[in-house]
């Protein structure tokens, strides 16, 4: 039994733990902020179990293979936008502009992620 | 080692890749680690050097080196940047680096995601270290950015701000990072390789994502309500918010301690395992502990906020006194290794062995400020900074330190220098104990931390004195570690694939490693127990065993 443990298994148990931890916690009349909180987090881990047990089960060979390129630019141009957009929080909003510039290149990009979706749809 | 090993040790880059581009939109997790590592290491640095300038400050009672101003964003910026930039990205690091080889997948799951953590970690970094050179300076108000301290009153200037954003970047790219590589370790096992044959040091990285899944985007959550508390400051006059913000910090901040040493505590079992020469003792407890150690870090937050009032004391110095059982099983599966072995002693394993005692230092005076009755007494002092860096310097660095002995052959190819390793082991131990012991002396006397200076409360200043003569020496023996770095790089001795008869898959593969971890000329081994190579050693052993009994 043991030995046919999977990885969705495992996530699911730790969240099921955290789960059990929970209803301790709530036994003890804590208050509803931080129930929900704890809750919440219980919740998303069990939805990222639920998440990787049905590609598990659907779409192993998927879920397996590695078909990025050896080189991407995506991940630095996504990177720009934030840097930008984090430029216009910080600073001003008009300062943000030019993160138009990147996530355009990001769209654009043939070997990017979007446009790989795009072709799958 | 072998000539022929010696000769087969390096890959050959493609010329693409040689190039800084190849680097900076890389796909393989071996890259992406390393820059993450060399990121991290070069701010280390930077954070220790604002810890030294602290310490100068405080050596005596009433010395004015810098400004109360000054000192307040020294430590902030060296707290949140050791916890934020540093020590999390150490432990991402190792674990994006070393868990597809361990488990024999040619590559990180969703390559572009990884890189993108990265990038967000360096752009956070950025971030947070440009608020030095804002009007007003960096952010000066902790590395918890409570408020009223934090609000848009107090900290008006746009370090703050950059600190926000900076801290959001870091932690989003930490989320990045760990969510592919329990992607790796769920899907993209090597055949043969069952979930109870991962080696430790992977379980402890599947335990150290987890968290990171669980409790990262409470501090995004956290950061947010900041945000907006520092729009409008009516925010934080509500009870539900001021008190919910420490709930969602907290939710996060002491996860984070665990993620900071879950990946160092697999580290320090792989090193004592691999120099004992035998497989780690009690590995199905040990893994059951490390996911119960984790999900019971999850639920001790509010040990942090007894002095609100406003938590559940009895809840949470239970889960708090409850952490004690799956961190002795821990403890005594790694003495059990260690009884009765014929142990090697070279530098990885002092640091795994000294990380033993120091830890324990850092746990034990954990379970006194998670007691209510103490931490009342306890809150806010020296003592709990004395505890804290028990933990993470005392525990995760030699951790840290132990896996980057053990593991910078198989990264570089080099093997360095076990004379400067020693002598910055022995510093290490020196400088960590001479330095925050007497802290705890401090604590109990009544010094509040996060001062800028102290009056003549007697037998302070020595105390004082006495840590920042430890801190000199801890950056001495970090200069002697730079120092070895340098040079077992400049002038490298070939390490071989597998210099200490490694127990797991990536001593089975070329130092480099290739870029897809396993060729044929390097294949993947068939995989048996968590220790497969230590397996193939000892069927080899037993073969040849046979061959000589079989002849008259």
């Amino acid at each position: 039994m043991m030995e046919r443990i999977s990885g969705p298994d495992v996530v699911a148990a730790w969240g099921i733990a955290n789960g059990a931890l929970l209803a301790i916690l709530i036994g003890y009349g804590e208050n509803v902020f931080a129930v929900a909180l704890y809750a919440s987090s219980a919740t998303l881990i069990e939805v990222i179990a639920l998440v990787t047990w049905w590609v598990m089960r659907r779409h192993p060979a998927w879920a397996a293979r590695s078909p990025a390129p050896t080189r991407t630019r995506a991940s630095a141009l996504a990177a720009a936008v934030v840097a930008l957009i984090g430029v216009g929080l910080v600073w001003d909003r008009w300062m943000a502009l030019p993160a138009l510039y990147p996530l355009a290149a990001l769209l654009a990009d043939r070997d990017g992620p979007l446009r790989r979706l795009w072709r799958v749809a | 080692m072998t000539t022929e090993a010696a000769g087969r040790e390096r890959w050959v880059c493609p010329d693409s890749a040689l190039r800084t581009g190849g680097w900076l939109t890389t796909s393989d997790h071996k890259r992406i680690a390393i820059m993450t590592m060399v990121t991290a290491l070069v701010l280390f640095f930077g954070m220790g050097a604002l810890a030294l300038v602290m310490r100068a400050q405080l050596a005596q009672p009433d010395l004015h080196i810098v400004s109360a101003s000054v000192y307040n964003q020294l430590f902030t910026i060296h707290g949140s940047g050791m916890i934020y930039l540093v020590l999390t990205p150490f432990a991402m690091a190792f674990g994006m680096y070393l868990v597809p080889l361990q488990i024999g997948a040619p590559a990180i799951a969703a390559p572009r995601i990884a890189m993108l953590g990265f990038w967000l970690y360096l752009l956070g970094a950025v971030a947070i270290l440009t608020g030095f050179a804002v009007l007003g300076g960096a952010a000066s108000s902790g590395w918890t950015a409570y408020v009223p301290l934090s609000d848009s009153v107090y900290s008006p200037g746009h370090g703050e701000a950059l600190w926000i954003f900076g801290t959001f970047c870091a932690a989003t790219g930490m989320i990045c990072m760990a969510a592919t590589i329990l992607w790796t370790a769920i899907f993209k096992r090597g055949p043969t390789m069952t979930m109870l044959r991962l080696p430790i040091f992977t379980w402890s990285m599947i335990a150290t994502v987890l968290m990171v899944l669980g409790a990262f985007p409470s501090l995004l959550a956290a950061l947010t309500l900041l945000s907006i508390g520092r729009m409008d400051p009516s925010v934080f006059t509500q009870n539900v918010w001021n008190v919910g913000y420490q709930h969602l910090f907290w939710f996060y901040g002491h996860p984070v301690v665990y993620v900071m040493f879950f990946p160092f505590v697999g580290a320090v079992a792989e090193v004592l395992s691999t120099f004992a020469g035998r497989p780690f003792a009690g590995y199905k407890p040990t893994v059951l502990s490390l996911l119960a150690f984790a999900a019971l870090s999850m639920s001790v937050w509010g040990h942090h906020m007894f002095t609100t009032g406003q938590a559940s004391d009895g809840y949470y110095q239970l889960t708090s006194t409850l952490l004690t059982v799956p961190a002795g099983i821990e403890y005594f599966g790694m003495l059990a290794t260690l009884i009765g072995a014929r142990l090697r002693f070279p530098v990885p394993m002092l640091f795994a062995l000294a990380f033993i005692p120091q830890f324990l230092i850092g746990g034990l005076t954990g379970i006194m400020v998670s007691t209510p009755a103490l931490d009342y007494h306890f809150q806010d002092s020296y003592f709990v900074v004395a505890h804290f860096h028990y933990t993470l310097i005392g525990g995760s660095l030699f951790g840290f330190f132990a896996g980057f002995y053990f593991w910078f052959p198989k990264v570089t190819g080099a093997m360095l220098r076990e004379g400067l390793g020693k002598l910055h082991f022995w510093l290490l131990v020196v400088g960590t104990n001479v330095t925050f012991g007497p802290m705890f002396a401090s604590g109990i006397l009544g010094m509040p931390r996060r001062v800028a200076t102290y009056y003549g409360v007697p037998g302070l200043g020595t105390l004082n004195l006495i840590s920042s003569i430890g801190a000199a020496i801890l950056g001495m023996s970090m200069i002697a570690f730079a120092f070895n770095v340098y040079v077992s790089l400049a002038f490298r001795r070939p390490s071989g694939p597998d210099p200490w008869s490694g127990h797991t898959l990536e001593w089975a593969t070329s130092s480099p490693p290739p870029p897809l971890n396993f060729t044929p000329e390097w294949p993947f081994v068939r995989v048996t127990s968590f220790t497969p190579l230590l397996d193939r050693r000892l069927r080899a052993a037993r073969a040849e065993q046979a061959k000589i009994q079989a002849v008259p």
